[in-house]
């Protein structure tokens, strides 16, 4: 019958109601409880030196406080580069082209046509470098980062859309093929698995085609065995210091004189005396 | 009935320890540019380490970054409050200081800001504890605490030290 | 079983097991790396791949496709019915297949090392974001079809009390609904561009609180199963019935409402959040308890029923006289117990004060093996062995062989994570593939970690016998018309409020709730001013 079934519906719709209600009631007055302990009565309680108005939008993270500022120890910075998205999209629109013109007549002398290197144990390979990393060392020769009289004067002479152009170019073409033909355990050990025992990670974690390392990081296989022996001395001694935040420093620093030596020919095959 | 209580119990227990002991986890939301800490401000390779400040409180500054902590060795005195403040430049980190309760993400683009008192002297291992990349099992940082007795600040008010090889 | 949705049922399960067998085995050499035993194969790059594979099989993979075929399994044999449409339920298995196909190849080949918590700034190859994100769309056509069947079922059956076991599932699909929400704007919104190298920067705040808001329900999504079956299936199993069918309705409401706003307990060390929310999100934590300490008083008590029927006196005496031969009742029973020791970690982790003694050490990954491997599988194992002769058509396993590998599988789990929990408290960090155990500082962790690793065998073999267990079935006697039968309530429902018979208003409150707790710690990164971080790509390198 249709009162019955009216009746019915209410009684329903009154249960609802019901639920409804006590539902929303029961919870809501929880998480009002909650925000209330979390937003007020904690926040004054755990810091009595604050305002209550501060101490709120402390615990909302609103306004951070007690940041210490003052004065600051400064000296000289690592490295001026600053990786940030500018930075990458500058380099990602450097033109291999553009850069051609300006290796085959500044740079190939020492770094060869193609990137692959004249005078092995004078010069570094760039040939197949990532371009992040030509164009670090290219804007830190250029600022006095790091020195050389060579390449001091040569970078200067570059603006920064050709250091773009420059690591675009050498990044392109093919690296050098021939690789370490020893395999000291010693060091296939370092490569791969680092040195737990001194916290050194193994290279590849930075130097890597894979894996989602640092930004700039060269590519060691393939390049000169004494440009790496000669530069992982420097680090070490630190003549060499445009590593932001001294990691290779401090890396190099940890190595022998003979680690850095079975390094230098894992990676660079042709072996100094 | 007896879960509720239960429920209720535990939850009484929160509540009152985090009012009376005034336990909060670390929530300190101060945002910074992770692409220039390394060429100006707070966190400069120069500035980084443990600073006694002139009112006698001690800031220490790390930087977490594939993979190391800077600096590696971190020296802080015992019985004193010492407040740690990190950042990363470059992807997410973390640390947790072995034997003591300081525990922190260390996210790129925040402060992460951890006080605590080291109750006595000796060596804590600091391992990077959220991973970061493929050398995250190696990045460990050495706090070493001094007694009041071995505690020397230099003239600018820097106490550093030496991981042992 | 009629309406043909056997085969459908079958391809989810086995692809869900198969898919854990392999993980169990990169689980088993994982720990052993990390126990200092130097198996073969071992650096960073394959132990991180591996972590990468074994968390993705795990956490996306397998608990997915398991609970999308024990739901169609529930929907067809609950409600006398097919469902709604095969071919979208099978478009959804197809799209999670593909899903799982493409997810796997980068991860394989060490361009997607970023773990299955994602972890930005490292971006992984977009193929790997593309499987996953395949595999939640798939599961949502089960979503679908699940609603979908109850409403059709609601239609022809007006004022009728939904059957339990499918008011459950349908619990389960809102509830997964409203988890993959925020993984699924972190991957389409951020992940996926910045690995298209579409963006160059990431927003790291948001990523991790987008992802958070999934975290912990997602567990929650792979608990349901298991408790499905503790209310449903056990109590008939030992031969008594289910002591309150509403009480079993309302937890099943109290864990979709408490399991949702909660996600910030994994971010309460992180810098990026106040400590408003994250107290907020803590009280909401304690409450989820609730339902299941609920759980754990209505199947004790279901079981005390068919324990006492069977003729077991005095306080306890029930508690021997359950048919313990019977799988399912032994798994019950094994999943309780840990259920026990995993809740306890849970608490822990909870009450903040204490998570900072343990965030991120062993002691958090001890936990979630524990209370999954532990609790869940072992009752996704025993959901297994009762559906299978079901969906073949045969009978009977070798049910010594069932238990036996119940019992390996429990033993391997205590052995596994009872030390992980210790060294957890000792301060080892998660996600480290190799410990230099000659330091003395931590020499004492190298034991614990070779006895975990034990368990860690131990777990692989029962995984391995659980296969074969099912393998053989096929080659067991057809048997006609073998049905799935349910737990009865000692008072079967026959007039239920709207409220426990359908889910409108559990989905306002839950919107209610989400809003709460996710809308100011959400917004903020839009109301600050954030610094995004440079990408990492993992597959190119940088």
């Amino acid at each position: 019958m249709s009162t019955d079934q009216d009746t019915a519906q209410q009684d329903a719709r009154r249960e609802d109601r019901l639920w409804r209600r006590w539902v929303f009631a029961a919870i809501g007055s929880f998480v009002l409880a909650s925000l209330l302990l979390g937003t007020v009565v904690l926040p004054l309680r755990a810091n009595p030196q604050l305002d209550p108005w501060s101490a709120i939008c402390t615990a909302l993270g609103i306004s951070s406080t007690s940041a210490p500022r003052g004065s600051f120890k400064r000296g000289a910075v690592a490295s001026d580069v600053i990786w940030n998205a500018t930075t990458r999209l500058a380099i990602s629109k450097g033109d291999p082209v553009r850069g051609y013109a300006i290796v085959k007549d500044n740079c190939s002398a020492c770094h060869g046509d193609k990137g692959i290197s004249t005078d092995p144990q004078q010069f570094p390979n760039l040939a197949g470098q990532p371009e992040a990393a030509i164009f670090k060392q290219l804007k830190d020769f250029k600022s006095g980062s790091r020195a050389s009289d060579i390449m001091g004067p040569v970078a200067q002479a570059l603006t920064d859309q050709q250091i773009e152009d420059v690591s675009a170019y050498f990044s392109a073409q093919t690296p050098f093929a021939e690789t370490g033909t020893s395999v000291s355990p010693g060091a296939f050990e370092l490569v791969h698995l680092g040195n737990p025992s001194i916290a050194l990670p193994p290279c590849v974690a930075c130097h890597n085609s894979v894996g989602g390392g640092p930004e700039g990081a060269p590519t060691l296989t393939g390049q000169s065995a004494w440009y790496l022996e000669d530069q992982l001395k420097k680090f070490a001694s630190g003549e060499r210091h445009n590593d932001k935040f001294a990691r290779m420093r401090v890396i190099a620093k940890d190595l022998t004189a003979e680690q850095m030596h079975e390094l230098a020919q894992h990676y660079g095959g042709t072996s100094p005396p | 009935m007896v879960a509720a209580a239960a429920v209720g119990i535990m939850i009484a227990v929160f509540v009152a320890t985090s009012f009376a002991m005034a336990i909060h986890p670390p929530s300190h939301v101060e945002t910074i540019n992770p692409a220039t800490l390394s060429v100006g401000g707070e966190f400069v390779e120069k500035n980084l380490g443990t600073q006694v400040n002139p009112d006698g409180s001690v800031t220490v500054r790390v930087i977490a970054t594939q993979f190391q902590f800077v600096p590696r060795c971190i020296a802080v005195p015992g019985g004193r409050p010492v407040t740690f403040r990190v950042t990363s430049p470059d992807v997410i980190h973390g640390f947790i200081i072995s034997g003591t309760n300081a525990n922190t993400m260390v996210v790129p683009g925040y402060v992460a800001q951890v006080r605590t008192v080291f109750n006595s002297p000796g060596d804590h291992i600091m391992p990077c504890h959220e991973y970061c990349g493929l050398g995250h099992s190696e990045m460990w940082a050495l706090v070493k605490v001094f007694d009041s007795a071995h505690w020397k600040p230099d003239a600018e008010g820097r106490v550093s030290c030496e991981i042992p090889r | 079983m009629r309406y043909r949705a056997e085969k459908l049922v079958v391809a989810h399960m086995v692809v869900a097991f198969l898919s854990l067998g392999i993980a169990a085995v990169l689980g088993a050499w994982q720990m052993t790396v990390r126990s200092g035993l130097n198996p073969p194969f071992a650096s960073p790059e394959t132990y991180f791949a591996s972590v990468t594979a074994h968390g993705t099989i795990m956490a996306y993979v397998m608990p997915t496709l398991f609970a999308m075929g024990f739901g169609y399994f529930a929907a067809v044999t609950s409600l006398a019915r097919p469902l709604p449409s095969m071919r979208l339920a099978w478009a959804g298995f197809w799209l999670a297949a593909i899903g799982i196909v493409v997810a796997v190849a980068p991860i394989a080949s060490g361009k997607a090392s970023v773990l299955y918590t994602f972890y930005p700034p490292l971006i992984g190859h977009f193929f790997y974001y593309l499987g996953v994100l395949l595999i939640v769309v798939g599961s949502w056509a089960w979503v679908a079809l699940m609603i979908w069947a109850m409403a059709q079922w609601k239609r022809e059956n007006p004022g009728e009390p939904v059957p339990l076991v499918m008011f459950a599932t349908v619990a389960n699909a809102y509830l997964w609904l409203w988890t993959t929400l925020g993984v699924g704007v972190e991957v389409i919104f951020q992940l996926i561009p910045s690995s298209l190298g579409w963006t160059q920067t990431i927003d790291v705040g948001l990523a991790r609180t987008l992802f958070a808001w999934t975290l912990h329900p997602i567990v929650y999504f792979w608990l349901l199963p298991a408790y499905i079956a503790l209310y449903t299936i056990a109590p008939r199993v030992a031969g008594g019935r289910l002591y309150s069918d509403m009480m079993a309705r309302i937890s099943f409401v109290l864990l979709i409402l408490f399991s949702l706003p909660v996600g910030m307990h994994h971010l309460f060390m992180d810098p990026e959040h106040g400590t408003t929310f994250k107290f907020l999100q803590a009280m909401l934590t304690g409450i989820v308890v609730l339902p299941t300490l609920l759980t754990v008083f209505t199947i004790s008590a279901s079981m005390e029923i068919a324990g006492r029927l069977r003729g077991g006196k005095g306080l306890f005496g029930w508690i021997a006289a359950l048919p313990w031969d019977r799988p399912m009742v032994l798994a019950s029973g094994l999943s309780f117990f840990l259920l026990g020791f995993g809740g306890f970690g849970g608490v822990v982790n909870m009450a903040y004060g204490m998570n900072a003694m343990v965030h991120n050490t062993s002691w958090v990954t001890a936990h979630f093996h524990l209370i999954f491997g532990g609790s869940v599988v072992i009752m996704y194992y025993a959901i297994a062995y009762e559906i299978w002769p079901v969906l073949l058509g045969r009978q009977h396993f070798d049910s010594r062989l069932l238990r036996a590998q119940l019992w390996l599988w429990a033993v391997g789990v205590v052995i596994t994570t009872f030390p992980w929990h210790i060294l957890g408290l000792l301060g080892q960090p998660r996600r480290v593939a190799t410990f230099d155990y000659t330091n003395p500082a931590i020499a004492d962790w190298q034991p614990w970690t070779i006895v975990s690793t034990i368990g860690g065998f131990m777990m692989l073999a029962a995984a391995l016998l659980f296969l074969w267990n099912l393998a053989s079935l096929h080659f067991a006697p057809k048997v006609q018309n073998l049905q799935m039968n349910y737990a009865v309530a000692v008072y079967p429902p026959r007039r239920l409020p709207n409220a426990l018979n359908g889910f409108g208003l559990w989905n306002a409150v839950t919107a209610f709730m989400m809003l709460v707790a996710f809308g100011y710690p959400i917004a903020q990164f839009y109301l600050m001013d954030v610094h995004p971080a440079l990408t990492h790509r993992v597959d190119i390198g940088n």
